[in-house]
């Protein structure tokens, strides 16, 4: 797991994804924090969950996609932050290539509902900053996850 | 924080080999003049240029410039600069204004905005339908995104039935270009056939659009859970102190219709039915902006007659003044030729009553006269009254005519 903690592996979609991130939240912290839902805040996370070994979206889990999908504008000042974990059972190599593979298969299943893809950030975390933080070997759906954050 | 982004690149070039002037009085007037100097518009060919070149005071500048002229797209822009905060603080509220505008002038992005900030209650408040409403109107317009955002609410309204028609409505529009749609599309559960009759759709909201091809009225509604096969007819009529007339209608599988509107500064009234084979279930009818709908009409008639036939056409402009009064709207349509025999046709068995009405009224006709043809230019509520006096001999003129 320590090995894994060193290798933070960041994906992005192209030059073009970088650009546009940076100059989104430079634009976005320049706005203040007015944005998105309700009186101001990001939206609130959301998470998607896979079975063990997969990096497939479930049909249960699109309802999830389409809730993040929902409310982006076009040229609206947000980043979406795609961060993928895997659960501690298994090897941790194999691990942050699942993570990876799943942040890239929400970031799919969001450029299928129309979203750009250089407004997508896609991060795999393998089994660092667990959102459970658990021991090896130990299976958790929290953590066969990504979770989609606002920026 | 980092700097704002409100820099203007293009004049600042320009100007930064100004204050080799060395009194420090220069410079204070140099950057008194710098501070009131008008914005360098003129730099820029368009609004959009300005924007391009990141000059946010110019690109405003210019874009209320072409807005003046209705320009959709600098409504859209003005919208972009004042929800990103790029003329200072972000005003959601002045960006959900123009981003309303620019889709009232036709664009459909800004339709889409406005629909997801009716959705997430941002720059107005959370109106749940209205956000449909809206996803409805960009969706007519073309705008996929808001096709599935449509779609998605049509199948799972949350709370209350869904209505998968209309889901595959929207998402089968969606489709060619967001390859989600298609998996919702598969995904929706078939209508189920309940047997139940039809039930009135909840009207939603209706606007004046004028996009290039013309002022349009887009209606929107969220129909009730209907058997497969459903329709809807939207209707609009004519406000006003005239006699009521309708001045267009449309039919359609999905949530939403665009009536074209020949004057959309006329008050007006609309309503929409669903209709299951020749039963029809209608809201009641809504008045449009700044109308006031004190009477609804009581249904409508038709008059049919050969256009040569002068008795037919004097008992129809009699009968329909008559009718008119009583708050029945009234239109006439000359055939070429003679019908043979006086009848009342209705198009929906809810209209058998208004039917039986109507041919009671008129001398020599009864419920024997009613019929029931299928007739797809007949709307809900609206019979046909065929006359024909071919068979009747005409009496002799008068001597004193």
């Amino acid at each position: 797991m320590g090995v894994v903690l060193d290798r933070f592996k960041t994906e992005m979609f192209g030059m073009r994804a970088v650009l546009g991130a940076v100059l989104a939240v430079s634009t976005f912290l320049a706005a203040g924090s007015a944005t998105a839902q309700g009186d101001g805040g990001a939206p609130e996370d959301i998470t998607i969950l896979f079975a063990t070994g997969s990096a497939s979206v479930s049909r249960e889990e699109r309802a999830e996609l389409d809730a993040a999908a929902r409310l982006f504008r076009d040229g609206n000042p947000v980043v979406m932050i795609l961060t993928g974990s895997a659960d501690t059972v298994g090897d941790a190599a194999t691990n942050l290539d699942l993570s990876i593979a799943r942040a890239r298969s929400v970031a799919d299943g969001l450029v299928a509902r129309g979203i750009p893809a250089n407004r997508l950030q896609v991060l795999g975390q393998g089994n660092s900053e667990l959102p459970l933080t658990t021991a090896d070997e130990v299976p958790s759906a929290e953590n066969r996850s990504v979770r989609i954050t606002w920026r | 924080m980092p700097p704002r982004p409100g820099r203007r690149p293009r004049a600042a070039r320009g100007r930064g080999v100004a204050p080799r002037a060395a009194s420090a009085a220069a410079s204070a007037l140099f950057a008194a003049w710098l501070a009131a100097a008008p914005v360098a518009a003129q730099d820029y060919a368009d609004g959009q240029a300005a924007y391009e070149a990141r000059d946010w005071a110019a690109a405003e500048a210019l874009w209320l410039e072409e807005a003046e002229s209705g320009s959709g797209a600098a409504l859209l822009g003005l919208g972009n600069l004042y929800d990103f905060g790029l003329l200072g603080a972000p005003s959601p509220e002045r960006a959900f204004a123009y981003y309303e505008r620019a889709a009232q002038a036709g664009v459909p992005e800004a339709a889409f905005n406005v629909g997801v900030m009716h959705d997430a209650g941002i720059g107005t408040p959370v109106d749940p339908d209205l956000a449909e409403a809206w996803y409805a109107f960009a969706g007519l317009s073309g705008h996929a995104r808001a096709q599935y955002n449509a779609g998605l609410l049509s199948a799972d309204p949350g709370g209350g039935e869904g209505n998968p028609d209309v889901a595959a409505y929207w998402l089968g529009r969606a489709a060619d270009t967001l390859p989600a749609a298609q998996d919702a599309l598969a995904a929706l559960e078939p209508a189920s056939a309940t047997g139940d009759g039809p039930a009135a759709p909840d009207p939603l909201a209706a606007r004046v659009f004028r996009p290039s091809r013309g002022p349009e009225l887009r209606i929107a509604w969220r129909p009730a859970a209907a058997p497969p096969g459903a329709t809807y007819y939207v209707e609009v009529i004519r406000l006003g102190t005239e006699e009521l007339q309708r001045l267009g209608a449309a039919r359609t599988e999905g949530s939403g219709a665009a009536v074209r509107l020949a004057d959309p500064d006329q008050p007006f009234a609309w309503r929409v039915a669903q209709v299951v084979d020749d039963a029809y279930a209608a809201s009641s009818w809504q008045p449009g902006p700044g109308a006031v709908l004190i009477r609804p009409p009581g249904g409508a008639v038709r008059f049919e007659y050969a256009a040569d036939d002068r008795r037919a056409a004097g008992l129809a402009q009699r009968l329909g003044g008559a009718l008119a009064r009583g708050g029945i709207m009234v239109s006439h349509r000359p055939l070429d030729t003679a019908p043979q025999a006086s009848r009342v046709v209705r198009g929906y068995g809810s209209d058998a009553g208004l039917a039986s009405d109507v041919a009671a009224f008129l001398p020599g006709l009864d419920d024997a006269a009613v019929l029931a043809e299928p007739d797809a230019e007949l709307a809900p509520g609206e019979v046909a009254v065929v006359l024909s006096f071919a068979a009747v001999p005409e009496e002799p003129p008068a001597p004193d005519r």
